[in-house]
């Protein structure tokens, strides 16, 4: 695909995004958590992008700041070359229901006081599906997508296991025939026997509607299977964008190689290799480090890591946030 | 072979008496834990490990109970202690760390103090002592500034941070086991990595076994030397870990290798278990994994397999297998 051609399908733009969350200190002297720095980012449609970080580098906030469930505090969001975030509400709604979120906890992202009808059936009566008996042929329409079967309309969520609940949580989302899907952490909470299940589904899915993935994650192994591009953060600032087999095969921040070298394997003869670990903890994002915010654990920071924030290098069609990207000279 | 455990666990059953029914939460486990060795115990929730932890450590609550099997520390049998004996034993003998270390830690004390009542409940020390000991162990865990640490709260301690407090607890009286039920399952990667490395680490020097239970098949290969395989309360398959990662011999272990996403092939599709893991109260008549297993005989439904012998030709431990392919390998001793 050429640039220009993969430039006309951008769905989601973000452009020096920034969000800040005040944390008390004094009236002079504000303190706030700075969750998203400057961050810019394409979302195509059609593609998977995946947000990995550790917990803390503002992954979550980031894919909410993206669909204005959170508000932003400086910067532009552009859906399909519209600016969205001074819309008003009325606006706003119809590009609402183009984008949906599915959430990390199945227990808590469904009320327990609805039944499984009512709780697909939601989003659907919010935009105007007032009718009943459509809203409910709709509705088990939507349950056997997802893999529940029709006859469980009725029941409540306390009744279903962690899998089906995400099943449930997915089929929520979809309901509404969006085309971008924010997809926070969906498989964390469950067990790999049912994180292949759901897996499967997110893929089959995709594939029959097109729909768009935003999928965050902690799970590198996880993103390798479901995701083409790949975004690591760190710290609310992006450090690499590529490809996910060319930035997976050679990593060109320090930070992914290190993050990728700390994933346990699940093969035992991998382990006898002395691999190289990330020492020390994640910095504190009230008081980020000056300049590149790894320096402080990054074994390779030289002086002016310590200084300058780290522009975009474009290498091929990757973009890296550092100054001296692995395996570029220097 | 047998004497030479630290901990031998026999036939262990735990079963909870729920207003429902009797639930087997553990259902005739065996394992036995080398010294100086680590032995892993995965499995998805509810297949019965924290339980077979929780029933070790007597830590079992209404309206759970032991019900049957023994318990061997050390060539002793403590599972009819009283609570008296067993406190002594607890956190001397035997350890256990827990899955989220901010609320296993007391909030209100200061993390050193918590880890110097260990010492002086377990050992005639002055307290002058007893702290040297605590900042001697930090200093060993990877706690930097062990002095300022010392006088730290729970709070203001990050996750990998508490998570080295609770090994250092521990560990501080020597035990001979160690119980680390999910210990790195909230901490992030890089931090896990640390972890597993610190108590590999320890497990070496002091000479202490570790059971550790995860349900991360990437954790088990990279520090365990043997591994259980838990499903429904019952131990489905158990081997070293090499053996087990390249023969993977019942069905069930075999589908939930597959089902990893592996870092180093592209998969269209990932391999799924069908269903979802039996409520322990409707058990199916014969073998627990039955309904999922795709290799499932007619059998299978109506008789419960036992622990059978697959050993490889080039394996020299026991690589046991509940599952009836393996029943001319012999029955192994439970």
């Amino acid at each position: 695909m050429s640039s220009k051609d993969r430039e006309s399908r951008v769905l989601l733009e973000a452009k020096k995004l920034v969000k800040e969350f005040p944390v008390g200190g004094s009236r002079k002297n504000p303190q706030v958590v700075h969750a998203v720095t400057d961050v810019n980012l394409k979302i195509y449609e059609g593609e998977t992008l995946a947000l990995v970080g550790e917990s803390g580098c503002g992954k979550s906030t980031l894919g909410r700041v993206l669909i204005r469930l959170l508000a932003s505090t400086a910067g532009e969001i552009l859906y399909q070359g519209q600016e969205i975030v001074g819309m008003s509400e009325a606006e706003f709604s119809r590009i609402r229901r183009e984008m949906q979120i599915i959430f990390q906890d199945p227990y808590a992202s469904l009320n327990p006081r609805m039944s499984v009808g009512q709780i697909i059936g939601e989003p659907l009566l919010t935009y105007g599906m007032r009718d009943k008996k459509e809203r409910e042929a709709r509705v088990r329409e939507l349950m056997q997508e997802v893999g529940i079967a029709h006859e469980f309309y009725n029941r409540y969520p306390h009744q279903f296991s962690g899998g089906q609940r995400q099943r449930i949580g997915i089929a929520r989302a979809i309901a509404l025939n969006p085309r971008l899907i924010i997809c926070d952490e969906p498989v964390s909470a469950l067990d790999v026997s049912i994180q292949s299940q759901v897996l499967n589904l997110l893929k089959d899915l995709q594939a029959r509607y097109g729909l768009t993935y935003l999928f965050i994650s902690h799970d590198l192994s996880v993103v390798k299977f479901i995701a083409d591009r790949v975004c690591v953060m760190f710290l609310g600032s992006i450090c690499e964008i590529g490809n996910t087999e060319e930035l997976y095969e050679q990593p060109l921040h320090p930070y992914t190689r290190f993050l990728l070298n700390a994933i346990p394997k699940a093969d035992p003869r991998l382990r006898s290799q002395e691999k190289e670990l990330l020492s020390g903890e994640i910095p504190s994002p009230v008081n980020p480090p000056s300049g590149c915010r790894f320096h402080t654990r990054c074994p390779y920071a030289k002086d002016i890591c310590r200084q300058k924030v780290p522009g975009c290098r474009e290498v091929k069609e990757r973009q890296v946030f550092c100054h001296f990207p692995l395996g570029q000279g220097e | 072979m047998r004497e030479a455990m630290v901990l031998d666990i026999r036939n262990l059953r735990s079963h909870f008496f729920t207003a429902k029914g009797e639930v087997p939460a553990v259902d005739g486990v065996s394992i036995q834990v080398p010294p100086g060795k680590i032995v892993g115990i995965v499995g998805e929730s509810g297949c019965g490990k924290s339980m077979t932890a929780m029933s070790v450590m007597g830590l079992l609550r209404y309206p759970g109970r032991v019900v049957g099997g023994n318990i061997i520390l050390n060539g002793r049998d403590i599972t009819h202690l009283t609570r008296k004996e067993l406190s002594q034993v607890r956190g001397n003998e035997i350890s256990m760390i827990f899955q989220e270390p901010m609320t296993s830690l007391n909030p209100v004390y200061p993390v050193g103090k918590q880890v110097q009542e260990a010492i002086l409940l377990h050992q005639k020390v002055t307290k002058n002592e007893a702290r040297e000991r605590v900042l001697d162990i930090f200093q060993a865990v990877g706690i930097p500034e062990p002095e300022k640490r010392y006088y730290s709260y729970p709070h203001q301690l990050s996750g990998g941070l508490r998570q080295r407090v609770m090994i250092g607890m521990a560990m501080v009286c020597r035990p001979k086991v160690m119980i680390a039920d999910e210990p790195t399952t909230a901490l992030d990667v890089t931090i896990e990595a640390q972890i597993l490395r610190l108590m590999k680490k320890l497990c070496e020097e002091q000479g202490t076994s570790i059971i550790l239970i995860t349900h991360n098949m990437g954790v088990v290969a990279e520090v365990c030397d043997y591994v259980y395989v838990m499903y429904a309360g019952k131990v489905m398959e158990q081997a070293e870990t090499f053996a087990l990662f390249e023969h993977p011999s019942h069905p069930y272990t075999q589908g939930l290798l597959k089902s990893i996403p592996k870092l180093d092939e592209k998969a269209e599709r990932l391999y799924t278990i069908e269903g979802v893991v039996p409520n322990l109260l409707h058990l199916p008549k014969g073998c627990s994994f039955c309904t999922r297993c795709d290799q499932a005989q007619e059998r299978c439904f109506v008789e419960k397999p036992c622990l059978y012998e697959a050993k490889n030709d080039h394996e020299t431990d026991s690589h046991g297998v509940r599952c009836f392919q393996y029943e001319s390998g012999g029955q192994l001793d439970e």
